[in-house]
């Protein structure tokens, strides 16, 4: 099939690499990219996606576009939009210019999501111009770091379409994805749009009441991993997302509550949930600030951390919207000085704080430690699950480590001579 | 009419109004009874006018304390002003009486966006009753109390702020931490906020030139520059000094506070008239009339002239107000057909450009309709003020629905309300007050008669401890009895 995929970030390189690498015929039109992008920007953040691009390419399924092609491109049977959230305002312009070129049945996919009821809008704005195209709704549930995965081995595939036609196309499009048992889920296009939006709401909510626990459980001298163990037991929650820590954040997540909130005002509802848990979630991303704040009686002003991960969350470069800014920012503000360790992320950070003197980028977990009063841990990088312990205590000035994921046993920690100051720990 | 202006010019200028008004804007000691320049117009001044007081330049001090002041907000504002356990501060309570109260209250409430940063609030009144209700309702680990206070030792702020520090210590925070993440200090005297604990690098300064009444234009307005941004509050003292200019450098005939003030004096000593009404024709001023009763009563509610004589004219007329819509539904019965005349003020914005952010078409309507009903009132009463029954074409025959008409109104627009005309217009009353004064020969920057007061409750609080009530008059002794517990 021809499908032409519309964005720049990960979701749509995924998508045009996994479809191409399935013998489909693949275009990808970056529009809307930042200056100067190159599709090496986007797969630098996401491993194995370079490989992956480079191989489809080079087995010419896979090619790239601009924005002057687009008439040319229109002929194409697959349109599927990959915008990011942010990006919904271009991703409205494209299908009004989509819209009067046309001329064959075409399926237009929305991908990435901006709101519920916008593939019902999309529809009306075809049909208005005269087009025959049908829109479906094909939320992805991918996450930056596992994308690649996700993507072919999806755990559930959800189309939003009340179109026989656009079903069948889709059911063969991702017949690949779909053989061990069937996992599609037809329903109607604003109710996928709302399936999608409806997980986010819940995983945010889950994070931030285990969050508040964990709060409580410092407070009283409870170990939250205790307490976790035992509800992950109950069938009816389950293991999953119930890890304490420095709150959520990411720009595609953030951007799909917001989203949330904007399409319960539209409809002159107000949102009491999922406020409260961004309310939560905004103290939360600030605590390892409150134990420094408070461990150091507000004197941070002559002192050097080391912080370890600021991506907002393992295997991305990204630091959009992570917790860490907050940490980085309030400690700025502060008069504290910061050496910092990202696997990734380095390179995001001497953009976002160019030339910033209270900063100093770390080639090595431990060289950040060199000199620094405490280590603080702000993404579970698997690097940093089982450092040199000695190493570190060899380089910091006090044995002391602020930890906003909860990597290491306090026990353990305590016997190698750590004072260790986790979430919820209680200890 | 033409006649009367001119002879109230004429007025004007055998009371030397052109030279005190160089002397109020020169730095002249013009309070003579505490020997002190006024100088609240150097506070917004927009650029050095050489201006001295004791040798010293004033403009650069003046300068020095706002840019200290826009650090504090800044922080404050970008989130990064933390209370005793990291938290960032979302909540600021304005401690302070008088000016320290009323004009960050005024202003805040009339301009402060629906969802704003951070939330301001109030406490003046030393009774405590509505400090318990407002802590309640605030989170100790994100609440900075802006402790405002010329002299610093105003027994109703001392009393709150000793409160707000109880409060926080039972909160967990310790004595020192408290004071140094939960207080700014505000006041025109240095060793007074150390004294009590406010941290250096927290105390703002403000000077003795600078009257109560007067403030909003100092570190008094921390609070609006906290709720509003800096920015805005650098607008609200551009507005003001757009005011001064106008009145320093205007020719009467066009001059806004000259011929405010000349109206009032006409009314007041040759039309008799004993009050004078603040009406406002948008709820966002409320609390203007409030504000106006404080600065126009307190400078001119005096009988002694500059020479010390008691005076033979009336002075300062009653001053009270209301928004003017919701007091159609109140005083306006004796505005109309009471025994005792009272010049009115209406005040009304001929835009509302706020109306135009709201996103729904029918509520924008609505809300235009909403305006265009308000200045309809707004004309009509004071149409109706004018000419009582001769407004209607046929007048009416019952004695009751009589109207007699013959009042004197002044309506002001505003070309909208924001930051700058707010500015202006609060800048004009405060010359209208000065005009009014010079006209009286009397000094509008003292207020001695607030102070007697103050002196008794002092006696009286020793005698309500120790239950000595003796020396007090019959009707004082009795109130003490029944305080007591004791029978009358």
């Amino acid at each position: 099939m021809n499908i032409v995929i519309y964005g720049h970030d990960y979701p749509a390189l995924v998508t045009g690499a996994s479809l191409a690498s399935n013998g489909n015929a693949v275009t990808i039109l970056p529009l809307d990219a930042p200056a100067n992008w190159t599709w090496q920007d986007t797969a630098r953040k996401q491993s194995g996606l370079a490989e992956l691009l480079d191989g489809q390419q080079q087995a010419g399924r896979l090619h790239w576009a601009d924005a002057h092609q687009l008439s040319l491109l229109a002929k194409s049977h697959i349109h599927i939009l990959s915008f990011t959230p942010a990006q919904g305002i271009a991703a409205d312009e494209l299908v009004g210019k989509l819209a009067t070129l046309f001329t064959t049945p075409t399926l237009l996919v929305t991908q990435t999501l901006h709101g519920v009821g916008r593939a019902q809008h999309y529809q009306q704005r075809l049909q208005d111009a005269g087009s025959l195209a049908v829109v479906a709704v094909w939320p992805e549930f991918m996450s930056e770091g596992a994308a690649i995965s996700q993507f072919s081995r999806p755990d559930r595939i959800i189309i939003g379409t009340d179109n026989d036609w656009a079903i069948s196309t889709m059911r063969d499009l991702l017949r690949p994805y779909n053989r061990v048992r069937d996992m599609l889920l037809v329903m109607s296009p604003s109710a996928a749009e709302m399936t999608k939006y409806a997980i986010n709401m819940l995983l945010a909510l889950r994070v931030s009441a285990m969050n508040e626990f964990a709060n409580l459980a410092a407070c009283m001298g409870v170990d939250i991993e205790q307490v976790r163990q035992g509800i992950g037991t109950d069938p009816r929650i389950g293991f999953n997302y119930l890890y304490p820590g420095a709150g959520f954040g990411g720009p595609n997540f953030m951007a799909d509550l917001a989203a949330i909130l904007s399409t319960f005002e539209q409809q002159g509802q107000q949102p009491q949930l999922l406020p409260a848990a961004l309310r939560v979630n905004e103290h939360q991303q600030e605590i390892l600030f409150s134990k420094l704040w408070q461990h150091y009686q507000t004197q941070l002003s002559d002192k050097t951390f080391a912080l370890w991960g600021i991506s907002y969350k393992p295997d991305t470069a990204t630091i959009a919207q992570a917790s860490s800014l907050r940490l980085i920012d309030a400690l700025l503000a502060q008069g504290a000085r910061l050496q910092i360790h990202d696997p990734k992320a380095l390179s995001e950070l001497a953009l976002y704080y160019p030339n910033h003197p209270q900063i100093v980028s770390c080639n090595t977990p431990y060289d950040a430690c060199v000199g620094a009063t405490a280590l603080l841990i702000m993404t579970e990088w698997k690097d940093y699950w089982n450092p040199d312990f000695d190493a570190i205590k060899a380089r910091l000035l006090e044995a002391r480590i602020f930890d906003g994921r909860n990597l290491y046993d306090p026990a353990l920690m305590q016997d190698i001579g750590f004072y260790y100051h986790a979430v919820g720990r209680g200890i | 009419m033409p006649q009367t202006w001119q002879a109230l010019y004429a007025l004007a200028e055998q009371q030397h109004l052109s030279v005190a008004v160089e002397r109020l804007f020169t730095g002249d000691a013009i309070n003579h009874t505490e020997n002190r320049a006024a100088l609240h117009m150097l506070l917004r001044a927009q650029a050095c006018e050489g201006v001295q007081i004791d040798g010293q330049a004033i403009y650069p001090q003046v300068q020095v304390q706002i840019e200290r002041m826009a650090v504090l907000v800044h922080r404050i504002r970008a989130g990064q002003w933390r209370g005793f356990t990291g938290l960032a501060i979302t909540d600021v309570v304005n401690m302070g009486v008088g000016g320290s109260d009323l004009g960050p209250q005024l202003v805040v409430n009339a301009l402060q966006p629906s969802n704003p940063k951070i939330r301001a609030h109030y406490l003046s009144s030393m009774d405590g009753a509505r400090t318990a209700s407002l802590l309640d309702k605030l989170n100790p680990h994100t609440t900075l109390f802006v402790f405002a206070s010329k002299t610093f030792t105003t027994i109703d702020t001392l009393a709150n702020a000793q409160t707000a520090l109880e409060w926080l210590m039972a909160f967990g925070a310790s004595r020192a931490l408290a004071l140094k993440q939960h207080f700014i200090g505000v006041s025109a005297s240095v060793p007074k906020m150390t004294a009590w604990g406010i941290v250096p690098e927290h105390q703002l300064y403000f000077w003795d030139w600078v009257g109560g009444r007067y403030s909003l234009w100092s570190t008094i307005g921390l609070t609006i520059a906290i709720a509003l941004g800096m920015d805005d509050f650098k607008r609200l003292l551009k507005g003001a000094n757009a005011m001064d200019v106008h009145f320093r450098t205007a020719p009467w005939q066009e001059n806004l506070p000259v011929r405010l003030a000349l109206s009032t004096i006409w009314n007041r000593n040759f039309l008799g008239i004993h009050g004078k009404a603040i009406l406002p024709y948008d709820a966002r001023l409320e609390l203007l009339p409030s504000y106006l009763t404080q600065l126009i009563m307190e400078s001119n509610g005096k009988s002694i002239d500059d020479a010390g004589r008691a005076v033979s004219y009336s002075t300062c007329p009653i001053v009270w107000g209301e928004v003017g819509p919701n007091a159609q539904h109140a005083f306006y019965q004796l505005l109309h057909q009471g025994t005792e005349a009272v010049a009115c003020d209406f005040i009304a914005p001929i835009h509302r450009p706020d109306i135009e952010d709201e996103k729904d078409g029918a509520t924008r309507a609505a809300l235009n309709y909403q305006h265009q009903l308000a200045l309809a009132n707004l004309l009509a009463q004071s149409s109706v003020l004018m000419l009582g029954d001769a407004a209607l074409d046929v007048p009416p025959t019952d004695a009751h629905k009589h109207y007699a008409g013959n009042q004197p109104s002044t309506t002001l627009l505003l070309e909208q309300l924001d930051t700058h005309s707010l500015g202006a217009l609060i800048a004009l009353y405060e010359h209208q007050t000065f005009v009014e004064a010079v006209i009286w020969h009397i000094n509008p920057f003292d207020q001695w008669g607030v102070e007697l007061g103050k002196q008794i409750a002092l006696k009286t609080l020793t005698a309500l401890q120790t239950g000595q009530s003796d020396g007090f008059d019959g009707a004082t002794q009795a109130l003490m009895l029944t305080l007591s517990g004791k029978p009358v």
